[in-house]
């Protein structure tokens, strides 16, 4: 568990309970990197949490504030496409400090095609493993 | 409509043109037989008019000439008309048909007639046109009579005026032949102008029975079309229907089909979620603090997992190559799909230290992409799985042309298969035959169905612990 990055703050959005579950006991082995996680179980609540951090005005507790959002696609109420829709829309000057891995049990190939628009950095599949976690962080 | 009042119509159109066709042959068959039998009478009455005035004739000679020889002629000719009369006077009363035919036959009607005049008469005679006939023959034959009568008178006038002791007194035998020469004209008048009227009659007669004969033929002719066209319409309405039907039909099951699709699919993308969740909580599990029992069942329940996530990948592969597996056919250049596929597994390929190796005589197919690369895919990394530990695994693509078709076969030399005992059920659904291996027994199913779909077919040939070749025929 080499460190190298500054300490993050990951945003875990999925809506099974489950799944945010094991992700988050996966981040605890690398807690020298993670220091705070924070879950959203749609779209909408990911999308409220991250604009908090995007206005000038208002930077309370910018620890809190995401690096890294791993993003399941299958969710009511905002699936991920639609937060990524949404997510484009943010400006660049808070956008950019955010990188987006999806992170979901599909394995189609047509989801991947979509999500090409999008600025997301990497497809993993589930689960995530301390392996496929060092890779996300590693890079 | 239900099925049983619908076939009652059409039989009862059918029965309908069949009797409008039974009536046409009956009404033409008698109206033919009866004009027939009227055009018989009108001939026979020729014959009685000629051998009534022949016997006028032969009977006024007999009265100027007294000569006998002319009495006999005038006999023998009123045999003639009198023979009609024998035929007419037993046929009214009942008499017996010998008589009837030998009184026709006398009358010089023609043997081949004589049935249709017994016919027409018997059967008709009661009727308005047929009774009106009789009268005027019978008028006719009371001429005849009278004029049978006039003649013996004269012959026995002519006995005695040419008997030795003949005197003629005031001149009476002058005075008495021009009486008799008048009532000879007089009656053979009277007798032409029945004769006439007779033949006059029966002209109209067979007129006028053509004249309905000609309606009814194209009533009835009318009404067998009529049946028969609407019974053919009423036939191809039905088929229609049927038609309407079946085409409803398919898509209510295309629909099903798809809905059946979509569920499935959705289904085995429901289940991944959980699946992923039991692999991830199993991985959390700390192995080394596990007892030997306890590290046993871990590794079944890995085994199991990966088992089920197989089978859904399965599933859902086999869903898509049901749908996808007629496609579009497009070029496949060969050997970069198969360059595809080995990197999309380069991973397994690695792991397995596997060798492909390609000879192409064929480089170029026409087949739908998506088909074909399932196809390989699945054979590729049945290969794979079945490799031996003993040696290298080592896959052989190979594909040539034979005539018309293109051929592909994929060998490799790993465990192979018993195929005496597996044989034909190799490719059937939900077929394993090594446990050892994690898989849902769905990819050689789903290959053969691409295959067929696509009008091929695959055979396969395979050797324990040597190997297994599977030849392609597109």
């Amino acid at each position: 568990m080499t460190a190298t990055n500054k300490a993050k703050c990951v945003l875990l959005v999925d809506d099974d309970p489950v799944s945010l579950w094991l992700q988050k006991e996966v981040m605890r082995l690398y807690d020298d990197e993670v220091s705070h996680t924070h879950e959203a179980s749609n779209g909408e609540e990911a999308l409220e949490f991250i604009l908090q951090y995007c206005d000038d005005q208002v930077i309370r507790f910018p620890e809190h504030c995401p690096d890294l959002i791993l993003l399941d696609l299958n969710m009511p109420v905002m699936d991920g496409f639609a937060f990524l829709e949404a997510f484009q829309k943010i400006d660049s000057r808070y956008k950019d400090s955010m990188r987006v891995v999806v992170l979901t049990s599909s394995n189609n190939p047509d989801d991947k095609k979509k999500l090409e628009p999008y600025p997301v950095e990497k497809y993993v599949n589930k689960p995530l493993t301390s392996e496929k976690l060092e890779a996300i962080l590693g890079s | 409509m239900s099925i049983s009042s619908l076939a009652r119509t059409h039989v009862f159109l059918i029965i309908v043109a069949l009797l409008a066709c039974a009536v046409l042959i009956t009404i033409n068959h008698y109206s033919s037989r009866i004009n027939s039998s009227i055009r018989a009478y009108v001939a026979g009455e020729s014959y009685y008019s000629k051998g009534q005035k022949d016997a006028s004739r032969q009977l006024a000679f007999y009265l100027l000439s007294g000569d006998e020889r002319h009495y006999e002629l005038f006999k023998e000719y009123l045999q003639i008309p009198l023979g009609d009369s024998i035929a007419r006077v037993n046929l009214q009363n009942g008499g017996h048909i010998d008589t009837v035919r030998a009184g026709f036959l006398q009358g010089m009607n023609h043997p081949d007639d004589v049935d249709d005049l017994i016919w027409l008469f018997k059967n008709f005679q009661h009727l308005s046109f047929m009774s009106k006939a009789i009268d005027i023959w019978r008028d006719a034959d009371g001429l005849i009579a009278e004029l049978n009568q006039l003649g013996k008178l004269i012959n026995v006038h002519n006995q005695n005026i040419y008997a030795s002791n003949y005197e003629d007194k005031n001149g009476l035998r002058q005075a008495a032949e021009e009486v008799w020469l008048l009532e000879i004209e007089e009656l053979t008048n009277s007798l032409t102008a029945k004769e006439r009227e007779f033949s006059r009659h029966m002209g109209e007669t067979a007129r006028y029975i053509g004249g309905i004969l000609y309606f009814f033929n194209i009533l009835f002719i009318l009404l067998t079309i009529g049946s028969a066209t609407l019974l053919f319409i009423r036939l191809l309405r039905g088929m229609q229907e049927s038609k309407n039907q079946l085409i409803i039909k398919n898509e209510n099951l295309r629909d099903l089909n798809h809905r059946l699709d979509h569920f499935i699919y959705a289904s085995s993308h429901d289940l991944k979620a959980p699946i992923n969740n039991m692999e991830g909580l199993m991985g959390m599990i700390d192995k080394s603090s596990l007892p030997k029992g306890d590290l046993i069942l871990l590794e079944k329940m890995s085994f199991v997992m990966a088992n089920l996530k197989q089978t859904i990948h399965d599933i859902e592969a086999l869903i898509k190559t049901d749908r996808l597996g007629q496609g579009d056919k497009e070029e496949i250049d060969l050997r970069s799909l198969i360059k595809q596929i080995i990197t999309e597994n380069e991973f397994g390929i690695e792991q397995s230290n596997a060798d492909i190796k390609m000879e192409l005589e064929a480089e170029r197919l026409i087949y739908p992409k998506i088909a074909m690369k399932s196809i390989l895919q699945n054979l590729i990394s049945n290969a794979l799985k079945y490799r031996s530990p003993d040696r290298n695994c080592q896959i052989r693509i190979k594909s040539w042309q034979e005539g018309e078709h293109s051929f592909i076969s994929v060998s490799d030399n790993g465990i192979g298969l018993d195929l005496s005992k597996s044989g034909e059920k190799l490719f059937g659904m939900f077929k394993r035959f090594h446990s050892h291996v994690p898989g849902s027994g769905l990819g050689l199913y789903a290959v053969k169905q691409a295959i067929e779909r696509n009008g091929g077919s695959i055979s396969v040939s395979s050797e324990v612990q040597k190997g297994t070749t599977f030849v392609i025929k597109l």
